[in-house]
């Protein structure tokens, strides 16, 4: 964390530059129809804000709220974080929140994406509040503290009250605890914690409640998978389409949909022969992919399978594939790509897929 | 089987003409003990040291640390490795509590499997070693003595040791009594049992199993049935390349005690099984289900807590011998470490049957402590290397250590009250 | 698995057969290596293609067939 020196104050009188981000609603300048608004920069706080700096009382000063639309954000998200990340920096704030965006799908994600930018390119404790199933909550917890809310903003002051404690203290360096103690999302570490009891008692406790029924927290989760009974199997192979997907990542070349080549979470349609036809990339840091690039049939054997088409072992091969990375891809990113690809593929009344993995 | 197990409180320890114990205090003649032990041809000298808490003393090299006891009746001092087989449990044996006999392997090899306790500083905070009295037994090696022999000399030393200090108690001087005796089952009460994996023999040096079990190896046993009082009364010891189970620990077994001082209040305890990890998968099939079997048809037992020695393939063990209790309608607990600190409570689990949902975490070992430089340093001197993953570092350094090469840190068995948090 | 649970049969070729094993795929194919799952890159091009074939022949036969889960198979 950083030293008192390096704290930018606004005045002799100690207090810490705040910044916070908003969107169009929140920041009152209108609902949908103000959407696609610009980033603008308004002076002092604005709507939660206000509350915000009454919270942090005499430790901080929010000296601007950013407000910009959700579709502005969304829409291209890469290039207005970037925009968004310039104009906070020349704010110099010390400290920085966004949000609290609820379970608000859009503005969840632009406060997450634009929290974690501020914290991982510049360095100022960045905070933003979400509730835990909103999609930005997943992306962005390891990047920015995530404080856990309420579904909506009818928890307006509890979501604010705890940000406000949290960022207080990391302006002061003081220590933060576990996710669970403070209520924030975990952000992907482990720590070792004494408590009052050694595991062996904790372990008969919890053994003799789950022999009678009773509830109990189990200390470490199994992963969920769902349980997924297997497709029935191809009726009539002589006439069925099959699709490839694969997760080794093949992307045309400058990767247009932008997936990434760790902890992914995007999938992409591409033309199969075209993909072959021009110059291609792996979009995956998970592997070497010198013999894929060298033929990109290993990886997609396309020439094997359009012979077989012409051979009549099976009916077509569907023109399009499904890429997309999976690299460290959580297992929620892995059902969500998979959710997508596979209602393209139903959609388009593909009958098989053959999955490539890397 | 009943065992008496007599404590003797020792509240300090110094050398003096006489081994004996006078108001709480363990005088030992060092010059009587240093010969005991100097008489085994496999060390060059024998040095022997206190410790006590606060000192600034890192002592290195540390292959096992043992309780100092003696059988006063009803048996042998740990039977198999000191002297002829006859079965542990029984009678009455005596301890000295509050101090324990600490043993230094200086041969070069196993830099793994050696940890270190600290006598003052964070280490000393948080690894029970550090908080009590030790007896550093330090043999230098002849040179010539290969690994696994010279391994051998130093246990035997140790429990020589452990022997001789606990034999200066007398009966007067016992200060408490606690009696092990789980034969009579409350029909009311639900019944627990214990699945105990004592040993992987995948670390075996040249594949030469470590003699654990009454002085014998038993690496490649199928599960069986061995009463709780054998396991703390010196049937089973920790093995050379085992960490985080120190014989002191066994001794001491923290679930074991649990069980049974528990027994006839709010469970029966049903008994143990005993087993070792197997290293291919027909094997292991057939353990689990016989585990199964055991703990259900034999031990009678509506539930079982399950532990395990090292890292990953004794969880896979583990939690295949946990699916097969659960099918059989037993409910299951299990211990787990955790090895990494970027990585969340639902990453680390290496199976995922969801019936086993009862899962105890025992802290993460791969977690870093900084430690200073401290002024004294037994078991090596101050150019001892001090494993350390990233980097070379030697004893007389500040030093940073992951916790499962801290003595008496973290602990298999359940002794420790470390968990490991989402952060 | 996604795809499957829309009721359209999938067969998985990777060589880290653990995961999805573990996840509950019921069509799968042990993939050659990680970087190349479908064929042998040592091999010269026209075996390598012969490969690759056997590959894809496995995967159409498996999509005929009940998918079961817990297993896997080698070429």
């Amino acid at each position: 964390m950083m030293s008192d020196e390096s704290v930018e104050k606004t005045s002799e009188n100690q207090k810490w530059r705040v910044v916070c981000y908003l969107n169009q609603f929140f920041g009152q300048l209108g609902g949908e129809e103000k959407a696609d608004v610009g980033f603008l920069v308004k002076e002092g706080p604005i709507g939660p804000a206000l509350l915000l700096q009454s919270l942090l009382k005499e430790d901080g000063e929010v000296v601007a709220t950013v407000i910009c639309g959700d579709n502005y954000i969304a829409e291209n998200l890469q290039e207005a974080v970037e925009e968004g990340l310039k104009i906070i920096a020349d704010l110099k704030p010390s400290l920085f929140f966004s949000g609290p965006a609820f379970n608000a799908g859009r503005y969840g994600i632009a406060c997450g994406a634009i929290a974690s930018a501020v914290q991982e390119r510049l360095a100022i404790p960045a905070i933003t509040g979400l509730f835990p199933e909103n999609p930005g909550a997943e992306m962005y917890r390891k990047n920015a503290c995530v404080v856990k809310t309420g579904i909506n903003a009818a928890q307006m002051r509890q979501a604010l009250t705890k940000m406000a404690d949290i960022g207080r203290r990391l302006l002061k360096n003081e220590p933060i605890g576990s996710a669970e103690e403070e209520g924030y999302l975990p952000r992907g570490s482990l720590k070792n914690e004494v408590v009052d009891k050694p595991a062996a008692i904790r372990g008969i406790d919890m053994l003799l409640d789950k022999i009678a029924g009773r509830p109990f927290r189990t200390e470490l989760k199994i992963p969920e998978f769902e349980e997924i009974p297997p497709a029935p199997p191809v009726k009539d192979i002589k006439t069925a389409t099959i699709a490839l997907v694969s997760d080794g990542g093949a992307v045309p070349k400058g990767n247009p949909d932008k997936i990434k080549v760790s902890q992914n979470t995007i999938w992409a349609p591409y033309n199969l022969a075209d993909i072959f036809a021009n110059p291609f990339q792996i979009a995956h840091s998970g592997y070497h992919p010198t013999e894929v690039r060298e033929n990109l049939n290993r990886l997609l054997p396309m020439d094997v399978l359009k012979e077989m088409v012409a051979e009549g072992v099976f009916g077509s091969l569907f023109p399009i594939f499904c890429s997309c990375s999976g690299n460290t891809t959580t297992v929620q990113s892995c059902k969500d790509m998979g959710k997508g690809i596979a209602q393209k593929l139903f959609d388009e009344g593909v009958n098989a897929v053959i999955l490539t993995s890397t | 089987m009943k065992l008496r197990l007599e404590s003797v409180k020792i509240t300090d320890v110094e050398f003096g003409p006489q081994t004996r114990i006078s108001n709480g205090v363990l005088y030992v003649n060092k010059e009587e003990l240093t010969g005991l032990l100097s008489k085994d041809e496999n060390f060059a000298s024998v040095n022997i040291r206190l410790a006590k808490p606060g000192d600034s003393i890192r002592i290195v090299n540390v292959a096992d640390v043992v309780e100092p006891r003696c059988k006063i009746s009803d048996g042998v001092d740990f039977p198999g490795v000191l002297a002829r087989i006859v079965s542990a449990g029984r009678g009455i044996t005596r301890a000295l509590k509050g101090i324990s006999v600490v043993l230094c392997d200086r041969h070069h090899h196993w830099i793994h499997s050696k940890s270190l306790i600290d006598m003052s500083g964070p280490a000393a905070e948080i690894g029970r070693y550090g908080k009590m009295l030790n007896l550093v037994i330090d043999p230098i090696p002849n040179g010539e003595t290969g690994d696994i022999d010279y391994a051998y000399s130093v246990r035997q030393a140790g429990f020589k040791a452990a022997v001789y200090l606990a034999r200066a108690g007398t009966d007067e001087q016992v200060d408490e009594v606690e009696v092990f005796d789980t034969e009579n089952i409350n029909p009311d009460l639900p019944s627990i049992a214990y699945y105990y994996q004592i040993y992987s023999p995948q670390h075996d040096p040249k594949g030469i199993p470590d003699p654990i079990f009454y002085g014998t190896p038993i690496s490649l046993t199928l599960p069986l049935i061995v009463n709780a009082n054998e396991i703390i009364d010196g049937a089973v010891l920790s093995g050379y390349t085992i960490r985080m189970m120190e014989t002191y620990s066994i001794q001491n077994h923290a679930i074991i005690t649990e069980l049974s001082r528990r027994h006839g209040k709010d469970l029966n305890f049903a008994g143990v099984v005993v087993a070792v990890c197997s290293m291919e998968p027909v094997r292991r099939a057939l353990g689990a289900m016989m585990v199964a079997n055991l703990v259900r048809d034999t031990l009678k037992a509506d539930g079982v807590i399950m532990t395990k020695p090292l890292g990953g393939a004794p969880n896979v063990d583990l939690g295949v011998a946990a699916s097969e209790c659960e099918k059989l309608g037993l409910k299951t607990t299990l211990l787990i470490q955790i090895l990494n600190t970027r990585a969340s409570l639902d990453s680390e689990m290496l199976f995922s049957d969801k019936a086993l949902n009862a899962i105890i975490n025992t802290g993460i070992i791969f977690e870093t402590q900084e430690l200073p430089a401290l002024g004294t340093i037994y078991g090596g001197d101050e150019n001892t290397q001090v494993f350390n993953d990233s980097r070379k570092q030697f004893a007389g350094q500040p030093i940073e250590v992951e916790k499962r090469f801290i003595c008496g840190c973290l602990n298999q068995l359940g002794a420790s009250c470390a968990v490991a948090v989402e952060y | 698995m996604q795809i499957e649970k829309l009721g359209i049969p999938t067969v998985q070729i990777t060589s880290i057969v653990d995961v999805a094993l573990m996840v509950g795929v019921s069509r799968l194919i042990r993939g050659y290596t990680i970087t190349c799952p479908v064929a042998d890159f040592h091999l010269k091009p026209e075996e390598e293609k012969i490969m690759r074939r056997r590959y894809m022949k496995k995967a159409i036969e498996m999509l005929q067939q009940e998918g079961k889960k817990g297993s896997y198979e080698t070429i």
